[in-house]
């Protein structure tokens, strides 16, 4: 290890880690906005719920599937006409960040749907029964019950993008990813190389940190969990 | 006047792979402002269907079902929700909200409605005093025992003030303290709100504590009906006399093989005053029989007394048909037991 590679780390490394942040942060926030009313929109209108509609549910499922099966990497391909047409540019760390969104989105809405489908049949029928209106029984239960599994949800969907972001180099994307294959991977500096996947992990580790320290505050809170 | 509730032959068909079952079939009855009606029977007899039928959760596949002058098989939207608010419902899990507490629970019904948060506060206040849960307001649910999350339920349940209240099984998750002190808070809310009060059950309790009326239901039809008195002095249906049987001790079945030629076994059913009476004295005296008494029980419902004593009678034919006779005459009414109907 020379003193040359820590300048260079220094010198990359928090630009770097700048780019992933901005990438996973705004596709979250994105995939957030999309995915959960898509995803309430395939509980209620699943089987046996309170907007059942067949060709709804179906339609949905099957753009959802689609997808969440295409590989990342192509999808940023294929989408690069789409991401032209909003950003103005297919390249760039910006550009990134439509085909992380739209890579996300439908994973986010499975997610909602499953967490949505914990809430208790019998609670919605009382909730019914008070003369509730569907959005009424959207924003005050369906939203505000599941919302521990929600939160845990939503980070296992960040952690998600952090990974996928790595991948934005190509598509000229910058971020921690980039600096590893053009420094450590093309260029063999394995000193590089290890610290960008050591902050890969700290990035990881306090995603899913802050989410646990918030579910677990909820279900204290509700009495759920039990202090030792 | 019309009838508070009045249920007009409704059936109820579900669907399973086209192939139809008839959850309830030719159901009617009525109920009048300010009773307690009790529905009863065993799991899958139907009863929760007919609730669900009841407070406008299901539509009747066919009949009427008419409450508080509204025709539930039309309604749909607004008028349907609106119904909804004039009606309370308590339930046998409580169906709490675990993300609200309390108060906020009671709160839910009137924040739907949009009433002011200040009223909503006072409201709630006077709810949470009236179940006594005053000290548990910003408690969350799943820290409340049984009686407590019904205690809940039933201010929920109150809290738009409604003209009746369906109870779906509400005591059935509870232990017989607390099913006694529910029970005695539905009674007081009845007593003092003038409230109707529907329940299902499948505990004789329940209907003997509080009901006015009882329906037994089984195989989706009502196979008896009437006053909780006449219903369990004289239970007709093999339904009934079950529910009744659980109640109390069956006979030995070794007792019907020394059965002789000079021996009978009758139950006798006793219901008010005819259960004051020495009636077995006045038959051993005047008749030339003897009478063993083998089972015997005694029960209060709410304003009268009713009991059934088993009795084994020993002597010829002719003294014995003369001491039918006389339990006849004298208003007891009674059934000869054979070895398959204990």
């Amino acid at each position: 290890m020379s003193s040359d590679n820590i300048l260079l780390a220094l010198d990359l490394l928090p630009s770097a880690l700048f780019d992933t942040l901005y990438m996973v942060i705004a596709s979250s926030f994105f995939a957030l906005l999309l995915g959960l009313p898509m995803g309430v929109i395939l509980y209620v209108t699943g089987k046996g719920q309170i907007k059942e509609n067949r060709m709804v549910y179906k339609t949905l499922g099957i753009i959802v599937n689609i997808g969440r099966s295409f590989p990342f990497a192509i999808l940023m391909i294929a989408l690069i006409p789409v991401t032209r047409a909003i950003v103005g540019t297919s390249l760039g760390t910006t550009a990134a960040i439509v085909p992380l969104s739209i890579a996300a989105t439908p994973f986010f809405a499975r997610i909602v749907e499953e967490a949505l489908k914990q809430v208790d049949k019998n609670v919605l029928e009382a909730t019914q029964m008070m003369g509730a209106t569907t959005p009424q029984i959207i924003t005050e239960v369906l939203l505000k019950e599941p919302l521990p599994s929600l939160i845990s949800g939503f980070s296992n969907m960040v952690i998600n993008l952090v990974g996928y972001s790595t991948m934005a180099g190509i598509v000229g994307g910058g971020g921690l990813g980039k600096v590893a294959i053009q420094y450590g991977y093309n260029q063999f500096n394995v000193f590089i190389m290890i610290t960008t996947v050591i902050i890969l992990i700290l990035v990881v580790e306090s995603i899913q940190w802050i989410s646990n320290l918030c579910v677990i505050k909820l279900q204290k809170k509700r009495g759920l969990l039990f202090h030792e | 006047m019309k009838p508070f509730v009045q249920v007009e032959s409704v059936y109820k068909n579900f669907y399973k792979k086209s192939e139809a079952f008839a959850a309830l079939s030719n159901i009617s009855f009525s109920v009048e402002k300010g009773e307690i009606f009790g529905i009863m029977g065993q799991s899958g007899a139907g009863k929760s269907t007919l609730l669900k039928c009841l407070s406008s959760l299901e539509k009747p596949s066919s009949g009427q079902i008419r409450i508080a002058g509204e025709e539930l098989t039309t309604l749909q939207g607004l008028p349907l929700r609106l119904f909804r608010k004039r009606s309370g419902m308590i339930f046998q899990h409580f169906n709490l909200l675990s993300s609200r507490t309390v108060a906020e629970n009671i709160a839910f019904p009137l924040q739907l409605a949009g009433i002011n948060p200040e009223e909503i506060q006072k409201k709630v206040d006077d709810l949470l005093f009236l179940v006594g849960l005053s000290h548990k307001k910003d408690a969350y649910p799943s820290l409340l025992s049984g009686g407590e999350k019904q205690r809940v339920g039933i201010a929920r349940a109150l809290a738009l003030a409604p003209e009746v209240l369906f109870c779906d099984e509400a005591t059935s998750a509870l232990d017989p303290k607390m099913t006694k002190e529910i029970l005695h808070l539905l009674k007081d809310l009845n007593q003092t709100l003038g409230l109707t009060i529907i329940l299902i059950t499948h505990q004789m309790e329940v209907i003997k504590q509080i009901c006015n009326k009882v329906a037994v239901i089984d195989k989706g039809e009502i196979v008896e009906m009437g006053t909780v008195s006449d219903i369990f002095s004289e239970p007709k249906h093999p339904t009934t006399k079950h529910f009744l049987q659980n109640s109390v001790h069956e006979l030995p079945s070794t007792l019907f093989k020394n059965a002789g030629p000079n021996k009978q076994f009758l139950r006798l059913y006793f219901k008010g005053e005819s259960a004051k009476e020495p009636i077995i004295t006045k038959l051993i005296r005047t008749y030339d029989v003897s009478v063993n008494i083998l089972l015997g029980w005694l029960d209060s419902l709410q304003d009268t007394t009713i009991g059934s004593l088993t009795v084994e009678i020993i002597g010829d034919e002719a003294n014995r048909k003369k001491a039918l006779s006389y339990l006849q005459e004298s208003g007891v009414r009674y059934e000869v037991l054979t070895h398959e109907f204990r």
